[in-house]
């Protein structure tokens, strides 16, 4: 398969210049706190929608993007311009979303899922006719440290690089990790495999 | 990880357009020779388009809004705790304190000690001779040496009193004329001793050689301070010795009545010794009695400096003097001191007692040996005892004298003599007898504190006069006395009442 054709099927990711956030930035380190509205009006959507597939509760979703948005806040002054400014926020939100699912997981006396764990989706049940929704499902039936690589790859359409900077681990890593939620993606859909298509 | 297995972790990056060219190149070929790669690569791409299809969330119209004004409240959050900085910053001081405490303790006590001394130097401002426009005659410096006091001003409305309290403590007082009772003491002294014009020039020569001294004594300022000299004390001692050396010397009929049978010429060079030290070494140290507090300073006092400026300095002390008497209502005396126990008055340095007559101030730790003075100490129970015997010449046991139409009864108030003449038809006994009562049971009253019903001088002028004029007497022996004058009363009250029934009967047989 060409890949040329196959990225043009996929969702093409909207990166901005670099100079674009770092103005913003920078005005806003120099006192015009207006600049920051800006920033967030730029990346609110995709904060949001990082929680909101990487938690699964669209609930929680605005409370934990403003956590994000405000600890930016908090922090941009010692922004060192050293990476993008997206870079940076992303990793602050899936931190964010991993204290988030922690907090559940401790809350739930969750026993964490072993990485070799057998996704035979024989508890995978199919509750809506939504592919959408039924997929996601199944997204969530992943290990966050495999389902969040996953989202940011497929759905939010970042490079292995940026995701290595979101989640602060190897490329190599990152490689692995997408490959092995795929695999326990397919073996979570398999049952229903006939419905999806 | 298997073969196969490697090459479907490619394919999973192959699809995400990670590898390289090699990578790529090299897998394309494998995948166009391998229908498992090919059926694994479809798959792959199905479930990244359905992964890729997920919905997103839909975009919050509010989020933005109620973000900034999260943002705002935090922010002023930071007001609230800038508004509370106040509070925060006290916190941070007393810790802070606490901790300079902690590691140099003598901190707080030197800035203590720095602004005393800024506060005595106010007051230390300007200080003049308080008895050089008192004008002192020879009868004042007389009554001094044997009555303890001293006027301070030339209408002789307040006069300086030194004195022992109960406790033996020295005090001195600052009180108004009205409670000075003044002999003629002076006069008295050169009677008894029947000196002829020489002799009194001598006493005179005597007494003016410590005027020049007990100006420095007391010293007032306008800013209501009055500095007192504790040398004062040794300067009445010194006074008295000299007096009675100088009675002694005459060697007559009347000074060896006078004198004590003890009084030797050890005892006299003794005296004459520490005279002159008292004159040749003088005292720096002041007692400040001031509107804020009564306090001790080293003050260097010039003479020599008043001399040259005399007029100047006469009229700032008269502006000085008018001044004086706001003394006694700008220190405020706390009730409760009285209530103290006799022990926690030692915590003080100086107990003020004071109401609307009278300011004393008792000195807790006063120490003559500051004042290098030693021989002085040791002669002070000699001029006291010699003292004692010279006062008889005022204080005379009263008599009564009979008259044509009446009689004369003499008694001594204070320290003086005073006399009642009556003719018997105006005469009321009663009168006479209850006022005498009550001068009589007054003497069983050790001190005017302890009438507690009557804590103002002015209500217990008649006995706290008493006391202070009586207090180096024998108490027993004033006691017999009185008891004697109460008999005499009765007897001449009984003859009064004789005579003025003999008088109604040649009333009526004349009639």
């Amino acid at each position: 398969m060409d890949s040329e054709k196959l990225n043009n099927n996929l969702q093409n990711p909207k990166i901005l210049k670099l100079d674009d956030d770092f103005s913003l930035v920078k005005r806003f380190v120099d006192g015009d706190k207006s600049s920051f509205r800006i920033l967030v009006q730029r990346h609110k959507e995709k904060v949001r929608n990082i929680i909101y597939l990487t938690v699964n509760n669209s609930d929680l979703v605005d409370d934990i993007a403003q956590e994000v948005f405000i600890t930016v806040y908090k922090n941009l002054k010692n922004f060192r311009f050293e990476s993008q400014f997206t870079t940076w926020l992303y990793r602050v939100t899936v931190n964010k979303c991993k204290d988030h699912l922690r907090k559940i997981n401790v809350r739930k006396i969750f026993v964490p899922v072993n990485e070799t764990e057998d996704y035979s989706g024989e508890n995978f049940s199919v509750e809506s006719d939504n592919i959408s929704e039924i997929v996601m499902n199944g997204v969530n039936k992943l290990p966050v440290k495999l389902r969040i690589p996953l989202i940011l790859k497929d759905i939010e359409g970042f490079s292995y690089q940026e995701i290595a900077e979101s989640v602060q681990c190897e490329i190599g890593t990152v490689k692995s990790r997408i490959f092995r939620a795929r695999e326990g993606l397919k073996k979570i859909l398999g049952p229903i495999e006939s419905e999806l298509k | 990880m298997g073969r196969h297995k490697k090459d479907i972790e490619l394919l999973s990056a192959y699809i995400d357009g990670e590898l390289s060219k090699p990578e790529e190149e090299s897998l394309e070929r494998k995948i166009k020779s391998s229908l498992k790669l090919q059926k694994q690569l479809d798959d792959l791409i199905k479930l990244k388009n359905l992964t890729s299809s997920v919905k997103r969330i839909p975009e919050s119209p509010f989020f933005e809004t109620r973000l900034m004004s999260e943002l705002e409240s935090t922010e002023s959050a930071k007001g609230k705790l800038f508004k509370w900085s106040p509070a925060i910053s006290l916190v941070l001081i007393i810790f802070s304190v606490m901790a300079l405490l902690k590691f140099n303790p003598g901190f707080i006590e030197s800035i203590w000690e720095e602004q005393k001394s800024n506060l005595a130097g106010f007051y230390k401002e300007n200080l003049q001779p308080l008895l050089f426009a008192a004008d002192l005659t020879n009868e004042d410096i007389f009554s001094f040496a044997f009555n303890n006091d001293l006027p301070l001003d030339q209408e002789r409305k307040q006069y300086l009193f030194l004195g022992y309290d109960k406790n033996g403590k020295e005090y001195f007082e600052i009180k108004n004329a009205g409670f000075i009772e003044r002999g003629d003491d002076y006069n008295s002294f050169i009677k008894t001793l029947n000196l002829n014009k020489d002799q009194k020039l001598k006493v005179d020569s005597i007494l003016g050689k410590y005027a020049v001294g007990l100006r420095s004594q007391i010293l007032i300022n306008d800013k209501h301070t009055v500095a007192i000299n504790p040398n004062l004390w040794n300067y009445r001692k010194a006074i008295a010795a000299d007096l009675i050396v100088f009675a002694q010397d005459l060697n007559n009929e009347e000074s060896q009545k006078l004198m004590p049978v003890w009084f030797s010429k050890t005892d006299r060079g003794k005296i004459i010794k520490a005279i002159n030290s008292l004159n040749s070494v003088p005292n720096q140290n002041y007692i400040f009695l001031t509107p804020d507090s009564v306090f001790t300073e080293i003050y260097e006092f010039n003479p020599a400096e008043l001399n040259e400026h005399m007029i100047d300095v006469e009229l700032q002390i008269n502006d000085s003097e008018k001044n004086i008497k706001k003394i006694e209502y700008r220190i405020r005396y706390d009730s409760t001191w009285k209530k103290l126990d006799e022990n926690k008055f030692r915590s003080h340095e100086f107990n003020i007692e004071i109401d609307s007559n009278v300011c004393r101030v008792v000195i807790p730790e006063f120490e003559m040996s500051e004042f290098d003075l030693p021989d002085f100490d040791s002669i002070e129970t000699l001029i006291d005892e010699a003292t004692e015997n010279v006062r008889f010449y005022s204080y005379r046991i009263p008599k009564v004298e009979h008259f044509g139409h009446g009689f004369k009864i003499e008694y001594f108030d204070g320290n003086s003599v005073k006399s009642y003449e009556y003719e018997y038809e105006n005469y009321d006994y009663d009168s006479l007898l209850k006022s005498n009562q009550i001068f009589i049971d007054s003497f069983n009253s050790n001190s005017w504190e302890e009438f507690e019903d009557l804590n103002d001088s002015i209500t217990t002028k008649f006995k706290f006069d008493f006391d202070e004029s009586f207090k180096n007497f024998n108490h027993e022996q004033l006691e017999e006395q009185m008891e004697k004058l109460r008999e005499e009363l009765e007897q001449f009250r009984e003859e009064m009442q004789q005579w003025q029934n003999e008088l109604r009967k040649e009333k009526r047989e004349i009639k």
